[in-house]
């Protein structure tokens, strides 16, 4: 009898404490609204979250660890809020934009177990902003803002207004986040902020905090604001300035690919194509940004490997479309290749961010296409921030030159040549064609030749 | 330690949105759930439709679906006896492949889709047995684009109909059960003793 008593309690007890095995998290997600959210949320986000992901970098252990707390511990939006901003360092560390996916799906897995929790919600605010989902990410923080109010909550606002070209307000929520927390990551967004605006000394001023604010302990975050400065320091023509903050980005994170494409553009400003394109050519086998290999074609170009320059040109063409639709659309109406597809989209860029670079990747494709007068719009909204950009004075040159209105032509071409070690070569070579038309145009305006009749339609336009 | 454990994470979300400008693109997420049965195997993609238009016409879909998986049943390749597209929701396309599954020890499958998408797409495969219990699951990318499973190993383990029984939301009635069983011997054994 005793024996049947100690049977029957154990397996009572047994059968009260045996876990769940394998059954997924059973919350389910909020079903995303852009067009992979079916996808997203058939399987709970939870699922994907938790999910492994066979990689084996020495990060990836601690995400799986996380992994393993956010499924037995009590406390799982703790370790689902670790681990989803463990997942957006990895993006930052490895530039794979997956793991943005991935911390969105932490974000709707805490979400789900715990609605509107600001930790939920800023951490999916940061996905969506990484990803290009800027309005989705505006809404976030625009509930964060009035849910909580904390120095990221303003981050994220101003960077998702930012992007869709709202500086003003974006300049607002700057300033409330350095009211509430002053530090790295509010100067370095003051600094590009007053860079938008044509304040080059003050971006400068506001970067060089920055990267005296930076630590060696955080190497990723602490090369990137040293990137930001020497490229900063290069529109400034301070070049050694630049040289030397880059070298010591690429100490601080050897190999770091965003210090390797800026060394890339400033050995190609100062000549040296050769070794600008072996940088160049590291910094797009790490990170392959459509940017960067479009400046990689021209340094193979400029040093007669046109060969290899035509397989990276390939692979912008072929990618470019899902990865970087606007520079690919700058890169086709530079180079007049498929000029209708570039038009296509860039203009399709503008339903995702309406900035200053957006209005000028617009108004240079319909300039390709012949359709002036609407590119002359166009670049009137990309330069109407001030922003001090060379490619922005070079296109809006170009394009009132070709519209007729060679004195504002002459204007924007000045500001592009005075800062024209930002141009790519083929840029620059484009302002120089452009210089060479304005100069015989000056030429042709001599008593024997009374003009173009252009300064009428000029003061039309102004 | 652990405050200031806490508190360096409460900084991560700041340090880490320094990205600007954004310089990443949307990759997009897909999934894949994939059923064995008694002598065969279903599985079910499930894509965005912008992700999947980015490689192909609509009218090349079947041809796609055809090719999104490769499944090896002890290394030997089997390919879907019936593929179908569905194209009912605005947003995504749902893939549906059938494929004969003879007794089979170790399965393969790998999702071929992955690299021709946009880079740092993800996929999530999840590999259930015919109770629909998840054998195997992991987050897939171009370069970790394939799942095992061990197809025998998972089935001894799912031939536990005790265990199977008590799974399916019995558990909390068949221990009150016993409980009682086990008050009612001491109960009984008490009164009598």
């Amino acid at each position: 009898m005793v024996l049947w008593l100690a049977i029957l309690t154990f397996g009572a007890a047994w059968i009260g404490c045996s876990p769940s095995h394998e059954s997924p998290p059973t919350a389910s997600a909020t079903a995303s609204s852009t067009p992979a959210g079916r996808a997203e949320a058939d399987f709970t986000a939870c699922n994907i979250a938790l999910a492994p992901l066979g990689d084996t970098d020495p990060i990836d252990q601690q995400i799986h660890r996380l992994q393993q707390q956010a499924r037995v511990s009590t406390n799982s939006i703790a370790a689902l809020d670790q681990l989803g901003w463990l997942l957006v360092a990895r993006a930052r560390d490895s530039f794979d934009p997956g793991y943005y996916k991935l911390a969105e799906q932490c974000a709707l897995c805490m979400d789900a177990r715990q609605p509107h929790a600001p930790e939920a919600l800023l951490l999916r605010g940061h996905a969506l902003h990484s990803v290009h989902r800027f309005k989705e990410a505006e809404t976030l923080a625009r509930e964060l803002v009035t849910l909580r109010g904390s120095s990221p909550d303003y981050a994220l606002l101003g960077d998702a207004l930012m992007e869709q070209g709202n500086l003003d307000e974006a300049t607002r929520a700057y300033q409330s986040m350095m009211d509430k927390k002053p530090g790295l990551e509010a100067y370095t967004r003051t600094a590009h902020m007053r860079w938008l605006r044509g304040d080059l000394s003050g971006a400068i001023a506001v970067m060089q905090m920055a990267v005296d604010a930076s630590s060696p302990r955080q190497p990723e975050i602490a090369a990137w604001v040293h990137v930001g400065l020497a490229l900063y320091q290069l529109q400034a023509h301070n070049i050694q300035d630049a040289s030397h903050l880059l070298e010591t980005a690429l100490v601080l994170r050897p190999n770091y690919a965003p210090a390797l494409a800026a060394r890339g553009r400033l050995l190609l400003a100062e000549g040296n194509a050769e070794d600008a394109a072996e940088s160049l050519r590291q910094a797009a086998n790490l990170h392959p940004l459509i940017e960067t290999q479009w400046l990689l074609v021209e340094a193979l170009r400029a040093t007669d490997q046109s060969e290899q320059a035509q397989g990276v040109e390939r692979q912008v063409i072929e990618r470019g479309p899902l990865e970087d639709p606007r520079t690919l659309a700058l890169y086709l109406a530079t180079t007049r290749q498929n000029v209708a597809a570039a038009v296509r989209l860039a203009e399709k860029e503008l339903d995702t961010r309406q900035d200053v670079f957006t209005w000028d990747a617009i108004a240079w494709t319909h300039r390709a296409a012949g359709q002036l007068e609407q590119a002359y719009t166009d670049s009137q909204r990309a330069v109407a921030q001030g922003t001090q950009d060379a490619r922005l004075f070079l296109h809006a040159g170009a394009i009132a030159a070709e519209s007729g209105r060679p004195a504002e032509s002459k204007r924007w071409l000045e500001q592009a040549a005075a800062t024209q070690q930002m141009l790519f070569p083929s840029e620059r070579r484009e302002l120089e064609r452009q210089l060479d038309g304005l100069r015989s145009h000056v030429a042709l305006r001599t008593p024997e030749h009374p003009g173009l009749a252009t300064d009428a339609s000029e003061g039309r336009s102004r | 330690m652990t405050h200031r454990v806490a508190s360096g994470w409460l900084l991560l979300p700041l340090l880490l949105s320094l990205a600007i400008p954004v310089q990443a693109h949307d990759p997009g997420l897909s999934a894949a759930d994939v059923s064995i049965e008694p002598n065969q195997m279903r599985a079910h993609l499930l894509f965005a439709r912008a992700d999947i238009l980015s490689l192909a016409r609509a009218s090349d879909l079947d041809q796609i679906a055809a090719q999104a998986l490769l499944v090896r049943v002890d290394g030997r390749e089997v390919a879907p006896v019936r593929v179908s597209v569905q194209r009912d929701d605005p947003a995504d396309f749902q893939f549906l492949l059938s494929y004969r599954l003879p007794q089979a020890g170790q399965l393969d499958i790998d999702s071929l889709l992955l690299p021709r998408l946009a880079r740092g797409h993800r996929q999530y495969m999840a590999l259930r047995d015919q109770h629909g219990n998840v054998i195997a699951e992991r987050v897939l990318d171009a370069h970790t684009s394939h799942l095992h499973a061990d197809l025998i190993a998972s089935s001894q383990t799912a031939k536990r109909p005790w265990s199977q029984f008590l799974r399916l939301g019995t558990t909390p009635v068949l221990g009150c059960l016993l409980i009682a069983l086990a008050a009612g011997f001491w109960f009984v054994r008490r009164f009598f003793s």
